[in-house]
């Protein structure tokens, strides 16, 4: 979907039009689902964080600036969601002062939605690899591999300089690279011998 | 040496960031240090795994779960400032039958109010009719009160008021036996 036809659509849903939110919906639906899924690393609680992120974006649609990208501006809501969520997590597991439990995308009982289309062992190793982050450098490393944003437009969506992406980069490609040389993430090895 | 400025141009180099000079720079001193000729292949591996994984899709029915969202939130808008206009009304009305008779006999603003004659004919009346039922109470529990006296009193009113009751329970046990046998003969003929 264009820009301008994301400008006339938001246009539509001020004036009352939920349609045309069902059309933003559906068109931005996987960016979404994928940004949230990929920084929590659970099925259901990346749905229930998407659908959130589309709730508020539906409430606060007036705030939207129509000369900003509808999608940067969609995904900059799902990733500071997202952000807050994982450190409330954090909080709550050093608050019980239990051991860390173990990544939830390798224990979930829900099926995931990808299942059926991704390679189960190199999903689960980026997945590792993506829990070990600091939800900050997570949020930056997501956007730049999946979305293939330049730093500008991370910086835009994560509300922060591009100086301090180019560094959220850097250490968080230092820490996976720290953590594939330990043989930290074991899935890695296997997905790239079956890749 | 130093291999801090060279991770950060891998990082770069990865991003596309770095200008020929910058990458030329780069590749010449991975070619003569193991540390960092390292920290490229991790880096490396990194980056193609990552970019190797297609977005995440969500279930089918996502897109009706967010426009029933939708939908609730709108019926609540909806009704949001009528329920908070009958919040505020009914505070009011609170505050107002606590503080105004405070107010009112505090301040002295009956006097007031009391000039405006369509307010002082209302009080007018208000005060014959709380007069008139005043009197009403008093007059029935004054009564009340002489007739329990007088049967705790006098066994001769005690056993006047005791027969009266009996003969009026015995004929309205007749009057309702006459009724059901009637009705019976009705239903038989």
């Amino acid at each position: 979907m264009i820009a301008t036809e994301d400008q006339e659509l938001v246009a539509r849903v001020l004036e009352g039009d939920q349609v045309a939110f069902a059309e933003l919906v559906e068109a931005y639906q996987r960016p979404v689902y994928n940004l949230t899924y990929r920084m929590l690393g659970e099925a259901r609680e990346a749905e229930d964080a998407a659908q959130e992120a589309f709730l508020r974006a539906y409430q606060h649609l007036e705030r939207y600036d129509p000369q900003r990208s509808f999608k940067t501006w969609l995904l900059s809501i799902a990733s500071n969601y997202c952000i807050d969520r994982l450190r409330k997590r954090r909080l709550t597991w050093l608050s019980i002062d239990e051991p860390l439990p173990p990544h939830p995308a390798l224990n979930s009982d829900v099926p995931s939605p990808e299942a059926a289309t991704l390679s189960g062992e190199r999903s689960e190793a980026v997945q590792e690899l993506l829990s070990d982050l600091a939800p900050d450098y997570r949020a930056a490393v997501v956007l730049r591999y999946w979305y293939d944003m330049p730093y500008a437009e991370i910086a835009a969506t994560l509300d922060t300089t591009e100086s301090a992406i180019k560094s959220r980069l850097f250490r968080a490609r230092q820490m996976l690279a720290q953590k594939v040389q330990s043989g930290g993430a074991p899935g890695l090895l296997v997905a790239m011998e079956s890749a | 040496m130093a291999h801090d400025p060279y991770t950060i141009m891998i990082s770069m180099s990865l991003d596309g960031m770095l200008n020929a000079e910058e990458e030329q720079e780069l590749q010449r001193h991975i070619r003569t240090c193991d540390t960092c000729a390292q920290a490229w292949r991790d880096m490396s591996l990194v980056e193609t795994m990552f970019k190797a994984q297609p977005m995440a899709a969500p279930s089918p029915n996502f897109a009706a779960s967010v426009m029933a969202q939708v939908e609730t939130y709108e019926a609540q808008r909806r009704w949001y400032p009528w329920f908070a206009l009958l919040v505020g009304v009914l505070v009011v009305a609170a505050i107002a039958s606590i503080a105004g008779p405070i107010l009112f006999f505090t301040y002295g603003l009956q006097h007031v109010l009391l000039e405006v004659p369509l307010v002082a004919t209302l009080v007018g009346y208000a005060a014959q009719a709380y007069g008139a039922a005043q009197f009403g109470v008093e007059l029935a529990v004054t009564m009340l009160a002489d007739w329990l006296n007088l049967l705790t009193t006098d066994p001769i009113a005690l056993a006047v008021v005791v027969a009266a009751l009996a003969l009026a329970s015995t004929w309205i046990g007749l009057l309702e036996g006459m009724k059901l046998s009637s009705a019976a003969m009705e239903t038989t003929g």
